[in-house]
């Protein structure tokens, strides 16, 4: 069975509870958008899928083998952190050849034709770039790694629009061509919405929702209009959340919309409104 | 394959080949520095007494020998670099935990391996170098550098220049153990500190390395020496052990790569 699952896994740092009884199934040959707050569980469960980290109980299967201290099912992901921990002395271009003892299956004529297409300086050390071309850097060895499931956590920090733009476009055609699984963590949800297949999001170390993006967004819709009209129409309705300006209110409610009364909008709701509704205290 | 991986991945043969010249540089230019104080000496004995004896406790080699503390204080430095980037990347490539200690124990053993005989065959070397620099009034120098060619610690140690050889790879063993231990622990605490760090570096050179020296120079149960060391590194092992397997050193990797 091709997949990541992950049973009932939980993570304890003394007191604190970072995840608590999560069990979710990545699917092979999808994108992936891993959301949620600061501090919500995402880079945890990262880590624990790396085997950076070791549950404090629940298990992890990649293909259907038991992944903590497997090497050979280890090689199937590869991860790429906020944190460089690419020796940092190395020049970009022997810093993928490093990656590739480890990955054979990596791309290095992609990664240095990415290079080209991001300008990045393949012989300068990767201590000498800016934070943005740190994470250029990063994102193109993991785009070119080869490996079946790769993790982005936080795959855009620093980096300007027009960069952000190119990493979408060639996400999707590295995707198209090698039919990986990519998995984003990223608080840049309406940049992704529309490369994101499954959605998984995570709060206060506990999975909220995991399904499709389309299922998440199709589920629920926006009413707007004034206060007294939108309280009128929701009462009894299953709200997620809701904000006011002024006068006007908008809901956010579970389900299709029914008998609308005038003078109040419907619109889909956006799978960032709708993310920031679930995880609202 | 992949602990060999791993290793192959730090120790290239480039890093190989500058640790090595580093450390031959550093007991060359403390050779030299020992080499002018002592002709100075003599000089200052010859005005006084018109001759200079072969009574080498009117001269001063201590200098000459500081070169080689430093040499290993450096192989503490080199071997917890390569150690630290060992660790990085392997959490970088997922590495199992087996596998990253076996990694960091080979590791371990080859900057014993090569860092040891690096720094008495670079004393050796020096050593030669300054026996031929010496002539005249300075022949009573000659003859001390000649003796001492590839011995630092003469017959103190068993097995002489092979003793000698050996006792500084378990030196080198030593510190880098104990100063991995005390990156590995460091980890454990909120809010490493550089600071902290680098005190604890210099307490493992001291233990690791000076003591067992100093230990040596002024004991002469040197098989004792050696059967203390000996435990110490294997303390150390089962030490490295317990942290890698069973407690998690992700949070060194992040410590290391952050200013």
């Amino acid at each position: 069975m091709r997949g990541i699952e992950v049973k009932n896994l939980t993570k304890h740092y003394k007191e604190t509870k970072a995840l608590e009884d999560v069990s979710l199934t990545i699917e092979y040959g999808k994108i992936y958008g891993l959301l949620g707050r600061n501090g919500a569980g995402k880079s945890t469960l990262v880590n624990l899928i790396s085997n950076r980290i070791f549950p404090t109980s629940g298990e992890i299967f990649i293909d259907g083998e038991p992944s903590i201290e497997n090497d050979d099912v280890l090689r199937k992901v590869f991860t790429m952190s906020e944190h460089n921990l690419l020796p940092v002395d190395r020049r970009f271009k022997d810093a993928v050849k490093l990656v590739k003892i480890f990955y054979p299956e990596l791309d290095e004529e992609y990664a240095l034709s990415l290079a080209k297409k991001f300008d990045l300086d393949i012989k300068k050390k990767l201590i000498g770039l800016s934070t943005g071309y740190s994470s250029i850097a990063k994102l193109i060895i993991a785009l070119a790694s080869g490996a079946d499931y790769v993790f982005f956590d936080e795959p855009v920090l620093g980096l300007d629009p027009n960069h952000r733009e190119l990493f979408y476009k060639e996400l999707i055609e590295r995707y198209t061509e090698t039919g990986s699984t990519f998995i984003i963590s990223t608080h840049l949800i309406d940049e992704c919405a529309n490369l994101i297949e499954k959605a998984i999001i995570i709060d206060k170390g506990r999975v909220v929702t995991a399904e499709d993006t389309e299922a998440i967004m199709a589920g629920s819709f926006t009413v707007t209009g004034p206060a007294e009209l939108v309280d009128k129409y929701i009462a009894g309705k299953q709200v997620l959340g809701s904000d006011t300006i002024g006068g006007i209110k908008s809901a956010y409610i579970k389900g299709a919309p029914e008998n609308v009364p005038q003078g109040l909008e419907v619109s889909k709701a956006s799978l960032q409104s709708l993310f920031i509704q679930m995880t609202n205290d | 394959m992949y602990t060999k991986k791993l290793v192959r991945s730090v120790w290239t043969p480039k890093e190989i080949f500058v640790t090595a010249a580093i450390l031959a540089v550093i007991v060359l230019v403390f050779s030299f520095i020992g080499l002018s104080n002592a002709k100075s000496r003599v000089d200052d004995i010859y005005e006084k007494e018109g001759t200079v004896t072969t009574d080498n406790s009117k001269l001063d080699f201590s200098v000459d020998n500081f070169g080689i503390i430093l040499a290993v204080g450096a192989a503490l430095g080199g071997g917890l670099g390569f150690t630290a980037q060992l660790i990085t990347i392997s959490l970088q490539m997922n590495i199992s935990r087996k596998n990253t200690e076996k990694a960091i124990a080979i590791s371990h053993l080859i900057a014993a391996v090569i860092i040891g005989p690096a720094i008495m065959l670079s004393k050796a070397g020096a050593n030669y170098l300054m026996s031929m620099l010496c002539s005249g009034r300075y022949s009573v120098l000659k003859d001390f550098y000649t003796k001492e060619n590839i011995t630092v610690f003469g017959d103190k140690i068993p097995g002489g220049t092979f003793g000698e050889i050996a006792f500084m790879m378990f030196v080198v063993l030593a510190c880098v153990m104990l100063g991995t231990l005390f990156m590995l622990a460091l980890n454990r605490c909120k809010g490493a500190k550089a600071f902290a760090a680098v005190i604890l570096g210099l307490i493992a050179v001291v233990v690791g390395g000076i003591a067992p020296i100093a230990l040596l120079a002024g004991s002469n149960y040197s098989w004792m020496v050696f059967a203390v060391l000996a435990l110490f590194v294997a303390v150390m092992s089962l030490i490295h052990h317990i942290m890698i397997r069973k407690l998690s050193f992700e949070n060194y990797a992040v410590a290391a790569t952050t200013k």
